[in-house]
């Protein structure tokens, strides 16, 4: 908006709004006023007199009026007359001029009246209602245009202010963004850029924004080319990533928007926004090659545990194998310290393969298996089966609900209840009939499967402890085992997308929990339907 | 059972632990077969392609799936193309329990796939295991 453009000028006379429309009544003769004057006293209007045209012309110069009466035939300035100079002045030149003429007076004089921008005649003597009447016509008609002329007025005056009052707001709002605000000719010059552009492209304060093409702050000026197809055809692009040049030839990540506008008239430009998200960018890339970096040690150290455990079999298999056949076969040439020691190699060569093994399942957890639909209680079934022999031995009860089918690997769902079973058995109590209860609950994204037994339980600050690789509370002779068993369920239950936790009391039995979620939720994991 | 005489085990085993151990539970079993023991599948083809014609072939091949040089693998694709080895059971013998290799084992014509024992008492059980394939090699040989 043009700021020098100032508001129409003001009338004559400052026309208040509450004033009262006014009327001209021009006559030579002061009865005659008096008498006019007495007429139009009932109508909402001041009634303002002169005495001559001449006196007439002065006061048309000072108000605004709503209609002018005029005697005709005044003596120096007839009405005629004064009617032509009253409709030179730009104040009055559409103010309504009423004649009053004598009844006797020819249509001449109407003629000359009317060519002269009379709006009406009207004959003496004059009749009060019909003046009264005419007159009202005209106050009514320059009161209502009075106030629209003011509504008008106000809606300019308000239309202007809230534009001045939006474009303060806009002005300030574009010069504290971070965002660079632009606008460009489609072929790329730019023609206007908020302090946040030229604060990401390094462009100063005084330079001439028009002298830059915006081409040239891309790294590769083919992919504006390109962008610019893609506006050209979609109309508008949204976050853009790309990779932008400052002037001083620092390359920066941006995010780019960009709107294609027509106006009509003033061509095509390009309105657009551009953030700089170099840090963001440089914080995500550091994330990504973080985590790859940790997936890679992580698969790299698997990997090694899954060869070293495996080249350790080898030579493991040779002491564990000769000296069980040396004992079988040569007992008899050894004294009985002999017998000891040798005892003492062929129980440690077996620990050391369960150890190996275990670690071995521990490291294969999750390779190269796909999830699928599993029904639990076939796994129950054959892990019940697997543990037959120490289920007899100790006289175990094994209770359990009917199992879901759920979404997971069968082999490792084995090891999980095997796991937890086998530990819910070996951890039993003297005094009592060991009792293992699994139940399942459906929750809204998992089934919460639950293993408890009646033994030793654990105390509190070891339940995240027991988790870890290698953890033991207690010695090979208490109770055996390699301390791998719940890494590996937790790995196996970790791989479905779930987790495990522990409630449990010294001598109250423990109840490990584990969820599965009812979903496949790890990416990666393939969901394949078997019978 | 003078038959039992002719023919023999062929073990391919890099490992002389290994090998020596197969032949003592073989011996303690006291199975009336003789072992012919090879340290790689270079030397087992061998006994194959140009028998000692005092012993002819053999009755069963037990083979080493990990090996320096040819592996197992590499030997059962060998044997699938040699007319002297057809009706031979071969017999893998191997510290993987991998599904994939059992897989492909199979797939290369190996007979069944067995993981090496870990004890003495593992090794007298692998003989009882065998023993019904020699013999029935022995049958359909002798028909």
């Amino acid at each position: 908006m043009d700021p020098d453009e100032k508001p129409p000028e003001p009338h004559v006379e400052a026309a208040g709004d509450d004033a009262q429309a006014k009327v001209l009544l021009v006559d030579d003769r002061e009865d005659k006023l008096l008498a006019i004057g007495l007429v139009l006293e009932p109508l909402r209007a001041t009634v303002i007199t002169a005495r001559s045209g001449k006196e007439a012309l002065r006061l048309v110069l000072q108000h605004e009026f709503a209609v002018i009466l005029l005697d005709v035939s005044m003596p120096i300035m007839d009405g005629f007359e004064a009617a032509a100079l009253i409709r030179q002045r730009k104040s009055s030149e559409r103010t309504p001029i009423i004649f009053i003429t004598a009844m006797s007076a020819t249509d001449t004089h109407a003629t000359r009246g009317y060519s002269l921008g009379a709006v009406d005649y009207i004959y003496a003597p004059v009749l009060p209602d019909v003046l009264r009447a005419k007159v009202g016509v005209f106050i009514d008609l320059f009161e209502r245009s009075r106030e629209i002329r003011r509504q008008a007025d106000w809606l300019r005056q308000e239309a202007e202010r809230r534009a001045l009052n939006l474009e303060t707001r806009l002005d300030g709002l574009l010069n504290r963004l971070n965002v660079g605000v632009f606008r460009s000719t489609v072929e790329g010059q730019l023609i206007n850029a908020n302090p946040a552009f030229r604060r990401i492209f390094g462009i100063a304060a005084s330079a001439d924004i028009t002298g830059i093409n915006i081409a040239n702050l891309y790294q590769q000026t083919e992919e504006r080319s390109a962008l610019i197809q893609r506006l050209e055809r979609e109309g508008r692009i949204q976050d853009h990533h790309v990779r932008q040049r400052r002037v001083d030839g620092a390359v920066i990540w941006a995010s780019l928007s960009k709107t294609l506008v027509s106006e009509t008239g003033s061509g095509r430009w390009i309105d657009g926004l551009v953030e700089d998200i170099t840090t963001r960018k440089e914080a995500e890339a550091a994330l990504i090659a973080k985590s790859e970096e940790l997936a890679r040690s992580n698969a790299e150290l698997e990997e090694f545990a899954y060869i070293a455990s495996h080249d350790l079999q080898e030579p493991l298999r040779m002491v564990a194998s000769y000296s069980s056949l040396v004992a079988d076969r040569y007992t008899a040439v050894l004294d009985d310290k002999g017998r000891v020691f040798l005892g003492h190699l062929v129980e440690g060569a077996k620990r050391m393969q369960n150890l190996v093994r275990d670690i071995l399942a521990y490291s294969k957890v999750g390779k190269s298996s796909a999830l699928q639909e599993v029904d639990c209680e076939l796994v129950i079934e054959k892990v019940l089966y697997n543990l037959q022999q120490m289920i007899e031995d100790c006289g175990a009860e094994i209770r359990h609900v009917r199992l879901p089918t759920v979404i997971g690997d069968p082999v490792l769902l084995g090891q999980i209840f095997q796991n937890l079973i086998g530990n819910a058995l070996k951890f039993r109590t003297k005094h009592a009939r060991p009792v293992v209860d699994i139940t399942v609950a459906q929750g809204e994204r998992e089934w919460r499967f639950s293993v408890s037994d009646n033994g030793i339980g654990i105390a509190p600050e070891y339940h995240e402890r027991i988790f870890r690789v290698f953890q033991r509370l207690h010695t090979a002779s208490e109770y055996a085992g390699t301390g791998i068993g719940l890494a590996i369920c937790r790995k196996a239950i970790e791989h479905h997308g779930g987790t495990i936790t522990l409630e449990s009391e010294v001598g109250k039995g423990a109840t490990f929990i584990f969820a599965i979620p009812l979903a496949a939720m790890r990416a990666g994991a393939p969901v394949t339907t078997s019978v | 059972m003078s038959a039992l005489k002719s023919g023999f085990i062929l073990l391919v085993e890099d490992n002389a632990g290994d090998r020596m151990l197969f032949g003592e539970a073989l011996e303690f079993v006291r199975c009336d077969i003789a072992l012919h023991v090879a340290a790689s599948a270079e030397e087992a083809l061998r006994v194959i392609r140009e028998p000692d014609p005092s012993k002819g072939l053999p009755r069963l091949i037990v083979l080493d799936l990990h090996m320096p040089g040819k592996d197992g693998k590499a030997m059962l694709s060998e044997l699938a193309r040699l007319p002297q080895a057809t009706g031979i059971p071969v017999m893998m013998l191997t510290s993987s329990n991998r599904p994939r290799d059992q897989e492909e084992c199979l797939a290369l014509g190996a007979f069944g796939f067995r993981v090496k024992p870990n004890d003495w008492v593992g090794y007298q059980e692998l003989i009882a295991y065998l023993q019904p394939f020699w013999q029935g090699a022995q049958r359909v040989g002798g028909a």
